[in-house]
């Protein structure tokens, strides 16, 4: 889940990061101008289409804040747009801290240059350190990002604060991202955060607080077919808006697999589901992934399930209740393979579905009545 | 002998009185699988499928021997329960539970490591050396033994890749699933160098996907393996920014996708194949010159 920028912030004030002060439109900080008024948006560059404006008071503020509202940010508005006292900037730093997948550990990333799209930082202009889970984040850590930076002094004691208020934040929100690009060096030695981008891992909401309104942000970039079948408790992928086929699948790897196989037959898709851990959670749940899936309106729909542990004449006889729930339109093929599939075949065919026992048939089948329309 | 698995394995189920642990006790027990006990904090001393169940980990070593476990218990208690039955003396862990906070599977990751511990998952189908021992929700009827060692990432698309194999009359070694989460215990190149060490492995196919470093990092030890090794990688279509139903399958950096993990691992020497039917018939081709001689 991606945090607007106000929402990081408010965040990072908890913990004791240094940020401008601010206020959500039609509130202003409570502080001379001028000011800065940002388009919060999931989306980044955001500056680059217009979303960053400068006024120097309310009134002029209130004429950008209006144009602001109107834009499109990769198909997003602003629903919000915060406002900031502007800073005083003698430098910019980045400094972040991140999940290293393959490393298995946190990551601290820091470069001199704030500002940079991270992915295209020069090589060698962006440190690295991986932060042992066990050890956790010490002072020779931090002391390598200050000498990386170049900072010492007022500034360099601040740092080691930021660095540790991240670490905490990182650890006790469990973050996956916390990013504050930049951190601003003001004239007089000072820090604070301009930006923050945190995003928080979905599977740890149940042990720390909720963030106010953070759901809906995040939620905004779904489609509405791939709301319904997530509302479902399933995993809905939009592929090709043109596409003419939709695949339901019973695993995530399946899933891949059958979307690249239904491709390379130059067949068109136009989303796929994965029911995963959904897959025997009743008809119910299975009709609303078909109701989504009828929503869409496919030319034709591929179930695609193998398993070796659940039961597939139970699986049967949830798709014979969820069609019933929402019948699916156009053709139906259903490929069932595993653990009591014979049973849950002759149940399916006696219901009128064109049912398989392999992959291959269902596929050539599928390529044939795409010939046919 | 076979790798994570095999004829001397001591099964212990943590959640096994959970719907999804009665269910695999009970699988394992039809399937002759050494389960030897489960943990259940609350339900000590009670029976699933005749099999003794404990209060913790400690208890359950203690008491049966054992050195595998099998973790299915609720995503928040995961880490716990894992951490617990590497402290207790297993060797060898999966931890089966989906949606494991990512910084909790670092923690597992990270100990385990301290101890020696081979740990597959979370969000692992787990591992399985036919006829020996199942330490996984696959079904043991649907495989049999052989030559072929299996390491993937996904369960429900090895299942597949062990249908192709059938289909060309090719048994397994051991079927390892690593797990669809960006942070995961083993990676493919370390059960890649189990496999190589191994002498009931002959051949091994790699499954991998989009997103993570795992399959690259493997290539390394594709070059420098004996065996030959074919591998397929799945999401070619994949649509960028989007989770694949794996929360570590996801469109990133260009070598990090299809054509960058193909192009390495054939660099390195693999049979790289682009439909997942056709991994039997490579395997038949690289096989060949061996069964020849």
């Amino acid at each position: 889940m991606d945090l607007l920028e106000y929402q990081g912030k408010t965040l990072f004030h908890r913990y004791g990061i240094p940020i401008p002060k601010g206020a959500l439109w039609p509130e202003i900080p409570e502080c001379a101008g001028p000011f800065v008024l940002k388009a919060q948006v999931a989306s980044g560059k955001r500056g680059k289409r217009g979303g960053i404006r400068f006024a120097d008071d309310r009134k002029i503020a209130g004429q950008a804040v209006q144009e602001m509202e109107s834009l499109s940010f990769e198909g997003e508005t602003a629903a919000t747009i915060y406002v900031e006292q502007c800073l005083d900037i003698a430098r910019e730093i980045y400094l972040a801290l991140a999940i290293d997948r393959d490393r298995r550990c946190p990551v601290l990333l820091a470069s001199a240059e704030g500002g940079i799209d991270v992915e295209d930082a020069p090589e060698g202009s962006l440190l690295r350190l991986p932060i042992h889970p066990f050890l956790g984040l010490r002072g020779f850590h931090i002391s390598a990002v200050a000498r990386w930076l170049g900072v010492e002094g007022q500034t360099g004691e601040q740092l080691v604060e930021v660095v540790h208020a991240l670490y905490a934040l990182m650890l006790s929100e469990d973050a996956e991202l916390v990013e504050i690009n930049p951190l601003v060096v003001s004239a007089d030695g000072s820090v604070v955060a301009a930006d923050a981008k945190v995003s928080l891992d979905d599977n740890a909401a149940f042990r720390r607080h909720p963030v106010e309104g953070a759901s809906e942000s995040s939620a905004s970039r779904r489609s509405s077919f791939e709301q319904a079948v997530a509302d479902a408790g399933a995993v809905g992928i939009e592929i090709d808006p043109d596409g003419d086929i939709i695949a339901v699948v019973s695993g995530a790897g399946l899933m891949m697999a059958t979307l690249d196989i239904l491709c390379e037959a130059k067949l068109r898709v136009r989303a796929v589901v994965d029911l995963g851990g959904s897959v025997l959670a009743g008809g119910e749940v299975l009709g609303r992934v078909f109701q989504a899936v009828v929503a869409a309106g496919p030319r034709a729909t591929f179930l695609n399930a193998y398993m070796h542990t659940a039961l597939c004449d139970e699986l049967a006889r949830m798709m014979i209740e969820a069609q019933r729930i929402a019948p699916l339109e156009g053709r139906v093929l259903v490929r069932l393979k595993g653990r009591n599939s014979d049973v849950g075949r002759s149940l399916l065919s006696d219901q009128g579905f064109d049912v398989f026992e392999d992959l291959g048939p269902a596929i050539e089948t599928l390529t044939q009545a795409r010939e046919l329309v | 002998m076979a790798i994570l698995v095999d004829g001397n394995s001591r099964i212990l189920i943590q959640g096994i009185t959970g719907h999804t642990g009665r269910n695999l006790a009970q699988k394992m027990r039809s399937e002759e699988s050494p389960l030897v006990g489960g943990v259940s904090p609350k339900r000590a001393g009670e029976e699933v499928s005749e099999i003794p169940v404990f209060a913790s980990c400690y208890e359950a070593v203690a008491a049966t021997g054992a050195n595998c476990s099998f973790v299915s218990v609720p995503a928040p208690l995961a880490c716990e329960a894992a951490l617990e039955a590497i402290d207790a003396g297993v060797s060898t862990l999966v931890v089966y539970t989906e949606g494991v906070p990512v910084m909790d599977a670092i923690r597992v990751s990270a100990y385990a490591r301290s101890r020696g511990v081979r740990v597959l998952g979370p969000n692992a189908a787990g591992c399985i050396s036919p006829g020996l021992a199942n330490l996984s929700d696959l079904n043991a009827a649907l495989l049999r033994r052989g030559p072929i060692g299996i390491v993937s990432k996904s369960g429900t698309l090895t299942y597949e890749v062990i249908e192709t194999l059938n289909a060309h009359g090719l048994g397994q070694s051991t079927v390892a699933c690593l797990g669809g989460d960006p942070v995961v215990g083993m990676s493919h190149g370390e059960v890649l160098e189990l496999f190589e060490a191994d002498p009931d492995t002959e051949a091994v196919v790699l499954i991998g996907e989009i997103g993570g470093r795992s399959e690259l990092d493997a290539a390394d030890l594709v070059a420098r393996m004996r065996k030959p090794v074919v591998a397929y990688i799945a999401g070619l279509h994949a649509p960028p920014g989007k989770r694949m139903g794996h929360a570590g399958a996801m469109l990133g950096s260009p070598e990090e996708n299809v054509p960058g993990k193909r192009a390495a691992l054939q660099t390195a020497g693999a049979s790289v194949v682009n439909d997942v039917m056709g991994i039997g018939e490579a395997l038949r081709r690289v096989m060949a010159p061996a069964g020849v001689g």
